[in-house]
């Protein structure tokens, strides 16, 4: 017989095996044995955690938090699934499954936590306490576990409650590909934790993410026989839904206690020590009622358990519990939420609300003396990590309060940090420590050269590994003021200036051809290499003017097809938007028949095309197409990528088709330093990819787009920076051309744009194409109207080809066959 | 004394600063113009990957694969600024009537 | 002063003498002067030439003024005091002398160094338990590895810093970097993160501060200091979550996993977002990281063991690496970035209270038995298990504590918590004998200074972060009347009547015997020769003989536990010993900064890198600054319970509002350690070094 006391713990949720665990580990082994009685059959696990069980996110046996091998383990005695029926005080014995089992306690704790609330519904039940097919509750893993079979074969699910648990279950069903109504009562979503305007934003948010809102739905009866088939309500009006979650908020549950005779009001009422009405009897979590307030959160309940296994294993015997502050964050359908303390100040609090109801966005901060007495952040919670901390600790806010509703300090991607916005006291040279202020410096006080500058700041002299960054940090500060190694700095190659220098000659002389650059400016020395950087360049500044020369183009722009290893090319149409039609993909087949294209494949543009077609046939391919040409060859504008955006989409709140049809009807072809690729998206889920584009949009809440510039997705992978947000396809359309024509103008040839966008820095681009700082915007919009107006579809040249020979795979001599053998020429050795 | 060559036609079929390639008998022949007016016969493919050298670029003297981007001396068909391979390069002139004209052995 | 012996170019191949990266350097004169010209050594693997500012301007401190060249004595005014060599020796062996027989044995303590090499550390260990016969002999190691070793003891039985070459690290596709500052703290290893980028792989920092090297990662996770358990956790959650888990491996390789991940199943995001203040879509995006990459690697160093939570810390990150199956496998691990030179060498020969040459435990009959008859004497004469370093250090003085201390290359008043307190200590001490090359504070408390050659004047072996042992080379002599800590030993020993236990000062000789003392222990040297490591460029230990090729990676097929397999440890979560309150609301974590190197004694020395960090400053936030009307460059005062340091603002975006950082390399008012928490590690003993509560006042110009 053990000398031990024992410890009666009756519930084995989040509150009854977390107090357990505390004892346990506070030595409470050794002063007592342990009896543990659950409702259910398993082990402990992790109730917040079901909503993602519901959303098919977290496999449910992997939310155990005590496995039953866990009592076993600590010496535990755990009657898994057997119900208490009844507390014997005098005697102190618990009975349990039908008096088949009967545990005597010095201490007991009542953990019983909460039921469902289920509001009276006529024909809700089809028997005593049985619900009629299709009616759930959702509240523990079996209810889940039935909820998720039972929706595989239904299309239409209504949840009866708005509120938290309401909106958990929501969420789940609708990741299960349910649509989704919402019925709630109150005026409007999560009263209990959002005021009046955030639950208004709420249901627009999620209403544009498909989810159904009734609010202020008084539902009174369940149609359907045998199995659920619609929701009737007060007002008369019905809705047909295949299966009803009723998630109307939990009740303590105390039938224990009061059949005990415990003082019960809302909760068990207990003291500061969590006792109860009888010495002998605590309780905890979600049935217990303390200072007049029960909790339905789960650190409250942690609180609670600490206190009370302090004072049973007498680890701190006078340890009290004085109440929690609740704070919560969830993700309901993508919308961001936390919610914090009071839901409204009092008169003398101070309220910080920042309201963009266009994109979902809502947050006010309640501050009482100095600290955050509460606050709502919806929308975007990004402030959230800082606001919660603030608040469980009682904080002291800074004056500026704007700094805590939007988070400043917690940017986690640090990859795109570009030199020209890093703070002088970034260190560029991280082997000798030199700073990005002394290696500015050190230019400015006049070292104009790569060399001169490492040997005086010692950058770049340790591992090397930062010798580039030097470098563009000299010519970021020293312009054109560059002095060594000029060649670096040059356009191309084959022409002794830098590009500004360049583009000033050009101008000057009026250069209009290649040819002509070569004669003026470089003794008349043609570089193969140097052509086609040449002709793009003059093709950005003359526009229409360009006289264009062919032998200056790269054999891909000559024939306008991508040159592949066995000399033959690949012929990719003009397909908008990737948007096509039968008719459209009947007929490319038709022409790869005919041409006998060796492969014909979609690319990662959303285009099709055709490969291993021969020089010579390239007229006829594209006369058979009748397409424009896709320019899958160019440096230029290649494609706008899109997804089904509004049309068809669950979740688009953009247009992105139509956008990127107009994008690409307006860019098509346009000449650049690199290849664009472009994308719209839908939604900020960004299917298409958008945010790894050269230039991309994607469509948020209220018919807004962010544009992202300097995206990469290939050899470097960089996500874009946000230049704007606009809220139309011109403004797109405008704040792209914009962005294009200065790469144009201002990128190396060959330089992508996520090279360019980190080397002049995404804030110095925001103030030049947005806030317009240099009075450029409005030509760089005529400029691009320009090149826009002069394209033309470079396939019209197979009928007016631009030389006799432009396609000739090989020509034949004159006259007949050639007496063998040729001689070698004289050069040659 | 005239040498024995063959005729590979008007000038005017290879525009100014480009190559054509040219079936002479079994073998494929590149002829590059310049635009200084040079004219200059290589072996067809490139010793690399078989580029096809007439479509690439070229410059004074010299020709860079449309495919890597190698770059040879059309006079004596040396690699510039690599080592894979030199080039075969033939004798070529202009005859009075402006036709291009591969020289052949004696 | 002249340096005595020319060198032919291209010069000595030695090693740096500052962290445990040990770049490759080769030291020569520069003809016709007195400089030393130091440059990188192209042929060492391991930095290929590469250097830092520290070790560009590591010759500075040979030819300094403020080199001590003799031996300093307190005279009767209280004054250190020239002396001759035989005068303090003896008076260092009447000392301990009077005081074993007055407190007994133990009363004489030894405070080793991880800046040590080998062979002084193995000589120490010995001159503490057979030349002074005491228990007492710890190290300040215990402020720096201490909670990685018992970490990496208990989850895979061995402690090596890195199980992996650091060449392996650019070849990894993701890694997981958590409380260590590379950028600054060893840049050249930057070389192999940089590397690793390039390749397209992915680079996680956890700092509470954006440092350099948060500034260069892929992902940059600011957590709350002191809640790098919870972070571990949440991260692994989600892995389980998402079906990240390498089944295979955890059921093949480990024991443990099922208790952690029910542990784990309680730090869902949004609860680690709380806890540790990381967005959970960061927390979430770090696993995806993590669990994507075919090959990845975790990496701690004293942001998450200089705590209270120390091992525990370290335990959860481990239990990421062994959760995706990467520990063992090429290119990939755990592995934890040694700090001091010698910190790994310097905790495997008999250094620490507890230990005996070759990582052996010292209440380990069998291990008594070995190294007793390598020392030829009877293993009941091997004193036990003694007081680890704060344990030490916070008993001097008292009647059952060390009374007479002898240090030897550590500057304890600066680098042991709570320093005032030292300070104190170490004035209750009867006596206290210093061995270094500068005054460094310590020594200028002492009794006796003692001067020694540093790295350049001196032979030895050190083993750096890889377990890779290396030569350090004699490049000059030291200058006249400077002894090398060898000979210092010898000589102490002979004085005390040991002398023939102590037969040799070379310290090729000393190596030999160390391996014989090491063999067949953990760390076993025995098949190193200093042949072999010219002729390997290093050798990795383990290496039981001479025909062994050494380890360079380990756990390959098996774990050094009982049964091979690694275990898992299920953490949870537990408050630092002190958390901000309405008194202190600041947290205070510590670190370092480039131009400076542990407690200071060297690098404030050189005018280059006091030029590049002069003073010691206390960074914090713009928005904690305005709050408490503190600008750029204010001269403000950091006070914790402890005691207060004089700093100069650093007004900075890169730290957290709630967090004040301050560098440890400077003494007296601007101490670092004056503030920071004495809580020890129960397991590790290590101190809480990173986090405390602290307050700021000030705000004068």
């Amino acid at each position: 017989m053990s000398t031990k006391e024992r410890l009666v713990v009756v519930g084995n949720g989040m509150a009854g095996a977390r107090l357990v665990e505390e004892i346990i580990a506070r030595g409470g082994r050794d002063r007592f044995d342990i009896v543990m009685f659950g409702d259910e059959p398993y082990g402990n696990y992790n109730r917040i955690l079901l909503s993602n069980v519901l959303a098919g996110a977290h496999d449910a046996k992997d939310i155990f938090l005590n496995p039953l091998e866990w009592y076993a383990d600590n010496g535990v005695t755990l009657h898994a699934g057997a119900r208490v029926h009844g507390i014997d005080r005098r005697a102190r014995v618990v009975h349990a499954a039908d008096d088949t089992i009967l545990e005597g306690y010095d201490h007991l704790v009542v953990a019983t936590g909460s039921n469902a609330f289920v509001p009276p519904l006529e024909r809700a039940y089809v028997d005593e306490g049985v619900f009629r097919d299709g009616v759930f509750v959702f509240r523990s893993l079996d209810d889940t576990d039935a909820i998720i079979k039972y929706a595989e074969n239904a299309k239409t699910a209504a949840v009866l409650g708005g509120g938290l648990l309401g909106l958990e279950a929501a969420r789940g069903l609708v990741q299960r590909g349910l649509d989704v109504h919402v019925v709630h009562l109150m005026k409007h979503l999560m009263e209990v934790q959002l005021d009046r305007m955030a639950g208004l934003i709420l249901r627009r948010s999620l209403e544009g993410m498909g989810l159904h809102i009734h609010l202020e739905k008084a539902t009174c009866g369940v149609i359907g026989d045998p199995s659920v088939e619609g929701l009737l309500f007060a007002d008369g009006t019905t809705l047909d839904c295949d299966m009803l979650v009723i998630s109307a908020g939990i009740r303590p549950s105390t039938q224990l206690a009061i059949d005990a005779g415990l003082d019960v009001e809302r909760g068990i009422v207990v003291g500061d020590d969590m006792r109860t009405s009888d010495e002998n009897i605590y309780a905890v979590g979600e049935c217990a009622q303390h200072r007049g307030r029960t909790y339905g959160l789960v650190a409250p309940l942690w609180d609670q358990v600490k206190v009370l296994a302090d004072r049973l294993t007498s680890k701190k015997p006078n340890a009290v519990y004085e109440g929690s502050q609740v704070s919560t964050k969830l993700k309901v359908a993508g919308v961001d939420l936390a919610v914090m303390g009071s839901r409204d100040g009092d008169g003398d609090d101070e309220e910080v609300t920042y309201s963009e109801p266009s994109r979902g966005v809502y947050k006010k901060l309640i501050v009482r003396d100095g600290k955050l007495a509460g606050a709502i952040l919806l929308g975007d919670a990004s402030a959230a990590p800082d606001l919660l901390q603030a608040f469980d600790r009682g904080r002291a806010l800074p004056e500026n309060r704007s700094e805590l509703l939007f988070a400043l300090s917690q940017d986690g991607g640090v990859g795109g940090a570009s030199l020209a916005d890093m703070p002088d006291d970034a260190q560029i040279c991280n082997c000798n420590g030199v700073t990005k202020g002394r290696v500015v410096a050190a230019v400015r006080g006049g070292c104009r050269t790569l060399k001169v500058l490492c040997d005086t700041t010692r950058a770049g002299t340790g591992c090397g590994a930062c010798k580039k960054d030097v470098q563009t940090l000299l010519e970021l500060t020293a312009g054109d003021a560059v002095a060594e190694d000029p060649s670096i700095h040059y356009y191309v190659p084959g022409v002794p200036l830098t590009k500004p220098d360049l583009v000033r000659a050009i101008r000057e002389r009026g250069l209009h051809s290649v040819s002509s650059v070569f004669g003026a400016l470089a003794g008349g020395v043609e570089d193969a290499t140097s052509k086609p950087g040449l002709a793009s360049l003059l093709k950005t500044i003359w526009g229409k003017e360009y006289d264009d020369e062919r032998d200056a183009r790269f054999i891909n722009d000559r024939v306008h097809a991508n040159i592949q290893k066995d000399g033959t090319f690949s012929v990719i149409p003009r397909i908008y938007g990737g948007v096509t039609s039968p008719a459209q993909l009947r007929r490319i087949a038709d022409v790869a028949e005919k041409h006998h294209a060796k492969m014909v494949k979609i690319t990662g543009g959303q285009r099709i095309d055709l490969l291993g077609i021969p020089k010579d046939r390239l007229p006829q391919v594209w006369r058979d197409l009748g397409m424009p040409s896709g320019h899958a060859y160019a440096k230029s504008f290649r494609t706008c990528k899109t997804c089904v955006g509004t049309e068809f989409c669950r979740y688009g709140v953009g247009d992105s088709t139509r956008l990127g049809i107009e994008i690409e009807q307006r860019f098509q072809g346009l000449e650049s330093p690199h290849k664009m690729k472009l994308a719209t998206a839908g939604c900020p889920r960004n299917c298409s990819e958008a945010t790894t584009k050269d230039v991309g949009a994607v469509a948020i809440e209220g018919g807004r787009w962010e544009i992202y510039v300097g995206g990469a997705a290939g050899a470097s992978v960089r996500k874009g920076d946000i230049l704007c947000v606009v809220d139309s396809h011109e403004e797109v359309l405008k704040y792209m051309g914009r962005f294009m024509q200065l790469y144009r103008e201002q990128a190396k040839y060959l330089e992508r744009t996520y090279g360019f966008v980190v080397r002049v820095g995404i804030e110095k681009l925001k103030r030049v194409l947005v806030d317009d700082e240099e009075g450029i915007c409005a030509r760089l919009d005529a400029d691009v109207q320009a090149a826009v107006d002069a394209y033309v579809d470079p396939w019209r040249e197979a009928d007016w080809p631009a030389t006799p020979t432009q396609f000739s795979n090989a020509l034949d001599p004159t006259d007949g066959a050639p007496l063998i053998p040729l001689r070698r020429a004289s050069g040659a050795r | 004394m005239s040498e024995r060559a063959i005729n590979l036609g008007p000038l005017a079929r290879i525009p100014e600063g480009e190559g054509r390639t040219f079936d002479v008998g079994a073998q494929k022949i590149a002829v590059f113009r310049t635009r200084r007016g040079a004219v200059y016969a290589t072996q067809a493919e490139c010793p690399h990957k078989s580029g096809p050298l007439a479509d690439g670029l070229v410059g004074e003297r010299a020709v860079t694969c449309p495919l890597h981007g190698y770059k040879f001396d059309l006079v004596s068909g040396d690699g510039l600024g690599h080592a894979c391979g030199m080039l075969r390069t033939f004798p070529v002139d202009i005859d009075e009537r402006g036709d291009v004209r591969l020289l052949l052995e004696e | 002063m002249t340096l005595p012996r020319a060198l032919e170019p291209p010069g000595v191949a030695t090693h740096c003498p500052y962290c445990a990266l040990q770049c490759g350097m080769r030291v020569a004169r520069t003809e016709g002067t007195d400089e030393l010209d130091v440059r990188g050594d192209d042929s060492f693997p391991v930095n290929a030439g590469a250097l830092c500012v520290k070790g560009w301007r590591a010759a500075a401190t040979l030819a300094h003024p403020e080199r001590i060249t003799q031996p300093l004595v307190r005279d009767e005014h209280g004054t250190l005091a020239p002396a001759s060599w035989d005068d303090a020796l003896d008076l260092i062996a009447r000392r301990v002398r009077e005081t074993q027989e007055r407190y007994g044995r133990d009363a004489v303590g030894v405070f080793g160094s991880g800046a040590l090499t080998n062979e002084k550390g193995y000589l120490l260990g010995k001159l503490a338990r057979v030349g002074l016969g005491t228990a007492n002999i710890d190290y300040n190691g215990r402020f720096c590895m201490s909670s990685a070793a018992t970490a990496s003891n208990l989850a895979f039985g061995l402690d090596r810093g890195l199980p992996f070459p650091v060449e392996d690290i650019a070849r990894t596709e993701a890694v997981l970097l958590v409380g260590a500052n590379v950028a600054e703290t060893m840049p050249p290893m930057m070389r192999y993160l940089d590397a690793m980028r390039a390749a397209g792989g992915a680079l996680v920092v956890v700092d509470p501060r954006r440092t350099t090297t948060a500034s260069s990662a892929t992902l940059h996770l600011r957590l709350t200091p002191g809640s790098d358990a919870a972070l571990a956790n949440g991260i692994l959650h989600v892995l389980v979550r998402d079906s990240m888990i390498d089944e295979a491996y955890v059921d093949a390789r480990t024991e443990g996993f099922a208790k952690v991940k029910a542990l784990v199943a309680g730090y869902w995001p949004e609860r680690v977002e709380r806890i540790t203040g990381v967005p959970q879509a960061q927390i979430i995006e770090a696993a995806r990281i993590l669990g994507r990459a075919r090959k990845s690697m975790v990496m701690t160093a004293r942001g998450a063991e200089q705590q209270s939570q120390g091992v525990n810390n370290t335990l959860a990150f481990v239990n990421i690496a062994l959760a995706l199956g990467q520990v063992g496998r090429s290119d990939a691990g755990f592995g934890t970035i040694t700090g001091q030179g010698n910190g790994q060498g310097g905790r495997e020969h008999g250094q620490k209270a507890d230990q005996l040459p070759g990582y052996r435990k010292i209440d380990d009959p069998e291990a008594r038995r070995h190294v007793a008859s390598v020392w030829g004497v009877d293993p009941e004469d091997l004193p036990r298990a003694g007081r680890s370093a704060f344990e030490l250090l916070s008993t001097l003085g008292d009647d059952d504590g060390v009374r007479a201390l002898f240090v030897m290359g550590s500057n304890v008043v600066v680098s042991a918590p709570n320093a005032i307190a030292i300070e104190e200590r170490l004035a209750r001490l009867d006596f206290l004998v210093v061995s270094d090359f500068f005054l460094s504070e310590t020594a200028a408390l002492a009794d006796v200074v003692l001067p020694s050659a540093q790295w350049a004047e001196e032979d030895g072996t050190m083993t750096n972060l890889e377990g890779r042992v290396i030569r350090r080379r004699r490049a000059i002599d030291p200058p006249a009347g400077v002894r090398t800590d060898l000979e210092v030993i010898c000589a102490l020993a002979s004085r005390l009547g040991r002398g023939h236990l102590f037969p040799s000062s070379e310290p090729e000789t000393v190596f030999d015997e160390l391996r014989r003392a090491t063999a067949g222990g953990l760390a076993d040297y025995s098949g190193i020769t200093y042949a072999r490591i010219d002729a390997e460029r290093g050798v990795f230990w383990p290496c039981p003989g001479e025909g062994h090729p050494g380890t360079p990676r380990l756990f390959a097929e098996r774990f050094a536990t009982s049964n091979g397999r690694a275990r898992f440890h299920a953490i949870p979560h537990r408050a630092p010993a002190e958390e901000p309150d309405t008194e202190y609301p600041l947290y205070l974590t510590t670190g370092r900064v480039l131009a400076q190197y542990q407690s200071g004694t060297q690098t404030r020395r050189v005018p280059e890198l006091a030029a590049i960090a002069p003073d010691a400053t206390a960074q914090l936030h713009p928005a904690t600054a305005r709050r408490l009307g503190i600008a750029h460059g204010d001269a403000v005062t950091v006070t914790t319970r402890r005691g207060s340091a004089q700093l100069k603002a650093n007004v900075s975006p890169n730290i957290r509002e709630d967090t004040v950082f301050v560098p440890f390399h400077w003494g007296g008012a601007q101490s670092a350690n004056r503030l920071t928490n004495t809580a020890l590690d129960p397991m590790s003993k290590m101190p809480e070094f990173k986090v405390c509560a602290a307050r700021i006042d000030g705000g004068e110009r």
